[in-house]
């Protein structure tokens, strides 16, 4: 277990260091969302009903289009000179493989997110700054599911022309519960209401995160065949 | 003494495609084994389902006695693979990349056998440098400090010489001439045969999947080898078929 666990760290060290030099993944999604988000406000008056529901969709679409364009370039690095079958022949396994992976994406997803998170608080003028530390939790555990489900969908289709577009069509489906749980949740901390009081999204996110996560670690051997 | 490599009866499929058929062969500990064939005989796809990178459709693959299927890893830790891609990352020092590799094979002195491996392949003064700034050339000398740093008792190599310049290439061979000179197994799939026949002492041509011939190279001249790899890979029946097909209407 320590092995395997030093094996994930080694990779997910590797893809942070390749980020901080190449600075391909982080700046590409953090804009991207931050686009949305300043777009969306040239539509949205201040005072418009319902504002709460409304904003938490906005930010739950950039967020969204931010994180699917995050984890489709996941392989990217692993893409250049076909480092990819450098892994696959050294002895790790490929689970291992998944989980360094999976930590280095939801490191790029938090960071990003955050990013997003930040520029929205901003652009639509959040009353209340005590609501930011709760919506980083969503943040966490909405990355966490999306990092799960998109490393395995970003591997199966690695070899694919039109993987962008084969991985969107795959991954909104599944994402579907994560979102509705992210942005409901995210709409009643808009409103005020305390995180505790999102018992149901909180739990129904922490599980879906654990299901995909362990699911994946079990398949992944298969997924990355030659 | 074990066979290093022993295939019994290996297909590999990728869908409809058939890029190995019921392959047998043995390479015993010690030898260096050539394969040649034309693109798309299966070179690269052997070398995959022995580096265990891909996992044969039919038959059973062994790398030291060891099945590549159930003992995968241990299998892995023995073997060094070059390929003509380097699988180095480009935004990482030829050292960093060196030194993941070496967590990786989990090497303890990782830091030192790096410095020795770039040393010993002209790539010490560039240790620092970013990997995108790379000739060829020097990705090639990188990816083979990369497969030996683990030191395997099994070096797979898919066109080694690709890209190479004369002076890279020489060190290429007389790397290749101390792996093998220390009793270890060498299996190099590539189109050169005159290269391949000079540093192996067995051969081997694949032809659309199939091992079509197999021996030792003792008492075998350039000529001699072309002569019997255009018969089996029918290269001049392919021209004439083309030259015919140019012909009718």
């Amino acid at each position: 277990m320590r092995r395997f666990l030093m094996f994930a760290a080694a990779i997910a060290r590797k893809d942070l260091l390749s980020e901080i030099r190449g600075r391909e993944f982080l700046p590409a999604m953090a804009l991207f969302g931050v686009l949305v988000v300043l777009v969306t406000s040239f539509a949205i008056e201040p005072g418009i009903e319902d504002g709460d529901r409304v904003r938490s969709g906005v930010l739950w679409i950039a967020l969204t289009f931010a994180f699917v364009l995050g984890v489709g370039r996941s392989f990217q690095t692993e893409r250049q000179n076909e480092a990819i079958r450098g892994l696959l022949a050294s002895p790790v396994g490929r689970p291992a493989i998944y989980l360094g992976k999976l930590f280095a994406n939801v490191v790029f997803l938090f960071v990003s997110g955050a990013v997003i998170l930040a520029f929205f608080a901003v652009v639509y003028d959040l009353e209340s700054p005590r609501a930011i530390p709760p919506l980083l939790a969503v943040l966490f555990l909405c990355a966490l599911g999306f990092a799960g489900v998109g490393t395995l969908f970003a591997a199966l289709t690695l070899g694919l022309r039109s993987r962008d577009a084969v991985l969107s069509v795959l991954l909104f489906p599944l994402l579907s519960p994560l979102i509705l749980a992210g942005s409901r949740s995210t709409q009643a901390l808009l409103a005020g209401q305390p995180l505790l009081g999102q018992g149901f999204w909180l739990v129904l996110m922490a599980v879906y995160d654990v299901v995909f996560v362990v699911i994946s670690l079990l398949v992944f051997d298969y997924v990355l065949e030659e | 003494m074990t066979d290093a490599v022993r295939l019994e009866g290996v297909s590999k499929r990728y869908g409809s495609i058939v890029a190995l058929r019921e392959v047998d062969l043995l390479v015993p500990e010690g030898a260096f084994l050539s394969v040649f064939g034309p693109n798309g005989a299966g070179k690269t796809t052997l070398l995959a389902v022995l580096a265990t990178i891909a996992r044969p459709t039919e038959g059973r693959v062994a790398v030291f006695g060891h099945d590549t299927l159930a003992d995968g890893a241990l299998v892995r830790s023995q073997v060094g693979l070059v390929s003509h891609d380097s699988f180095a990352y480009d935004n990482l020092t030829a050292l960093e990349n060196l030194l993941f590799y070496g967590r990786l094979y989990g090497i303890g002195d990782a830091g030192e056998r790096s410095h020795d491996m770039l040393d010993s392949l002209g790539l010490y003064g560039r240790r620092n440098d970013l990997v995108c700034h790379f000739s060829q050339g020097m990705r090639q000398r990188l990816a083979i400090a990369r497969a030996l740093l683990h030191d395997p008792r099994l070096l797979l190599l898919d066109e080694p010489f690709s890209g190479l310049d004369i002076h890279a290439a020489s060190t290429l061979s007389e790397l290749l001439a101390s792996f093998y000179s220390e009793r270890r197994t060498v299996v190099m799939a590539t189109h050169r045969l005159e290269e391949g026949l000079s540093l192996s002492d067995r051969l081997a041509i694949l032809a659309s999947g199939r091992l079509v011939f197999e021996r030792p190279t003792a008492g075998l001249s350039a000529d001699a080898l072309q002569e019997i790899y255009l018969r089996h890979v029918g290269i001049t029946n392919v021209f004439q078929e083309e030259r015919g097909s140019r012909r009718r209407p």
